[in-house]
């Protein structure tokens, strides 16, 4: 697990998934209802989010929390999505 | 704006008010003289002042429902900060003041209300700078332009 000065790491694929859905931080920002700096904090790993707005983005995004973020260095997206199918 | 960057301009707006608040006891019985000087210093700290707006917004006098998780969290952070560096300064200014009157330093009430008035402008700008600068010091870099903006 990932720590950094004794605060859990949250690692997470913003920013792919922006990428993906060809979404600029502005429109991601307005969709969760939070400031576009918190988008680019939150890609860069320097804020970690509540859960609140983490279930916010999982709904944005129509995917399980555990795909956008975790603990440990992420897999490749499609690695993930299999997995977790696989756990079911 | 980088932190480092933001920082710097931090630590010239403190010591432009440490410049002001030490000139004010220079200009007793001159308030209008102290009052251009102000203005001047202020006038000169104007870019840094405006720079660190441009990076920060107005974190620090916004209310909370107008910002978002993290902004209110740096923002409480700030102000918690500050009303503990408010608290050690009201201390140290009580300390001060109670020796000074028993030692009878001010030898008119003039001088003794002047000392007061001092005491009270460097308190009014700890606390309204205070929280500005614990922002400014503790916000990240700002984030770089999105190459996505134009998809928007």
């Amino acid at each position: 697990m990932g720590t950094k000065d004794n605060k859990l790491t949250i690692y997470n694929r913003l920013q792919v998934l922006r990428a993906e859905r060809g979404l600029s931080r502005q429109a991601l920002a307005k969709a969760v209802e939070v400031n576009y700096q918190t988008i680019g904090y939150l890609e860069r790993g320097d804020y970690n989010p509540s859960l609140e707005l983490a279930f916010r983005l999982s709904h944005f995004f129509e995917l399980p929390i555990e795909i956008i973020f975790s603990t440990e260095p992420l897999k490749p997206m499609s690695e993930a999505l299999l997995e977790y199918r696989k756990k079911g | 704006m980088t932190r480092q960057k933001r920082r710097i301009f931090a630590i010239l707006m403190t010591l432009s008010f440490i410049a002001l608040f030490f000139t004010l006891p220079l200009m007793e019985n001159k308030p209008l003289t102290f009052v251009a000087i102000a203005l001047f210093a202020s006038l000169l700290t104007q870019p840094v002042r405006k720079g660190l707006k441009l990076s920060l917004g107005n974190l620090w006098e916004q209310k909370d429902s107008d910002l978002d998780e993290r902004q209110q969290a740096i923002k409480n952070q700030a102000y918690r900060w500050s009303y503990r560096v408010m608290i050690f300064a009201s201390i140290i200014v009580i300390m001060i003041g109670r020796t000074v009157l028993q030692s009878a330093v001010p030898d008119t009430p003039e001088r003794a209300f002047n000392l007061l008035l001092w005491f009270m402008v460097g308190f009014a700008l700890l606390q309204l700078w205070l929280p500005q600068f614990l922002i400014a010091w503790l916000e990240p870099d700002d984030i770089q332009a999105d190459p996505l903006k134009e998809k928007a």
